[in-house]
């Protein structure tokens, strides 16, 4: 019973927040969904070039002992 | 991938994350700013805008520094950098023009129906992004590699040289919506000291997520080229 007061206190907390201050949290709530978004990315991407690199590095060693 | 890497990489995006928590901070609890008549809240504009501008600025030099480089050792390593570094600065010019038409879309000339408004500042940034964009004109007009390595690094050079005059000379000889016009310091008495609190890690935090970007192209052109090499030597072979 305490816990779902806290829960409910909780959000009534948030609520405050993102209410006050002519609801510029809720801005930043947005900014850093965009952010999350975009780190993801970043790893993403980068998950990606590793791949390629070393598939680039598997071709040009399969094809020194020829030369 | 280097572990090296990996560590600036979690430092750029946790640094990052914390100001864009500072940017938003709110009044009473913890770095407030003073609400300014027309400004308003818009003022937090200043760590979101201005970095473009120093990660610009930043990207340009490295580029500039990465052409004389590559004057000196042909090394196609070296263009490479040159030319990532001039196209994420395009992007981040880019970012800071369309930022500053509309902040100044909706403050400046509220209720108007303006959006480009010719101040000295804008013009001359716009300029110095076109002149990066000669740059590539300027490479996809030469064939062979290495000539457009030479010719493209000579041009970068001029391009650099001009990125003081234009975004920091020019302007603020001329009456201009920026701070910093008619000689004043950037930092004016508008300006409340508390923001440099969150503006300086912004500058920084930006300047590594084009670092970051600028780093994942060149090493995509890097993979690019080890390909067409491998691809090269096939065709020798046959």
């Amino acid at each position: 019973m305490t816990m779902i007061f806290l829960l409910i206190q909780a959000a009534q907390d948030i609520e405050t927040i993102m209410l006050d201050n002519d609801k510029l949290m809720v801005v930043l709530a947005v900014v850093l969904i965009i952010w999350v978004g975009i780190t993801v990315f970043i790893y993403a991407t980068d998950r990606k070039i590793e791949q390629l690199e070393s598939s680039v590095k598997a071709l040009s060693s399969e094809k020194k002992p020829n030369d | 991938m280097p572990r090296k890497y990996k560590t600036i990489r979690l430092v750029i995006i946790i640094w990052m994350t914390l100001v864009l928590l500072g940017a938003f901070s709110f009044g009473g609890v913890w770095l407030n700013i003073p609400k300014l008549a027309m400004l308003e809240h818009t003022a937090r504009n200043l760590y979101f805008h201005v970095p473009m501008w120093f990660t610009m600025m930043a990207l340009t030099a490295l580029s500039a520094v990465h052409a004389i480089q590559c004057l000196r050792t042909n090394s196609p390593v070296s263009d490479i950098r040159s030319r990532t570094a001039a196209l994420i600065a395009v992007i981040f010019g880019l970012l800071g023009l369309a930022t500053g038409s509309v902040w100044a879309h909706y403050t400046w000339y509220e209720g108007t129906n303006i959006w480009w408004n010719f101040d000295p500042k804008q013009s001359m940034a716009a300029v110095q992004v076109l002149i990066y964009c000669a740059y590539f004109a300027l490479r996809s007009a030469l064939d062979d590699p290495r000539k457009r390595a030479r010719i493209a690094a000579v041009y970068n050079i001029f391009a650099f040289v001009t990125v003081p005059f234009l975004l920091y000379v020019l302007p603020r000889q001329l009456e201009s919506l920026h701070p910093g016009a008619e000689g004043n310091p950037a930092f004016s008495e508008i300006t409340d000291p508390i923001m440099r609190v969150v503006f300086y890690p912004a500058v920084l935090g930006f300047i590594g997520v084009g670092w970051l970007l600028y780093t994942q192209r060149v090493r995509l052109a890097r993979a690019l080229m080890a390909l067409q090499n491998i691809g090269e030597d096939k065709h020798f072979r046959t």
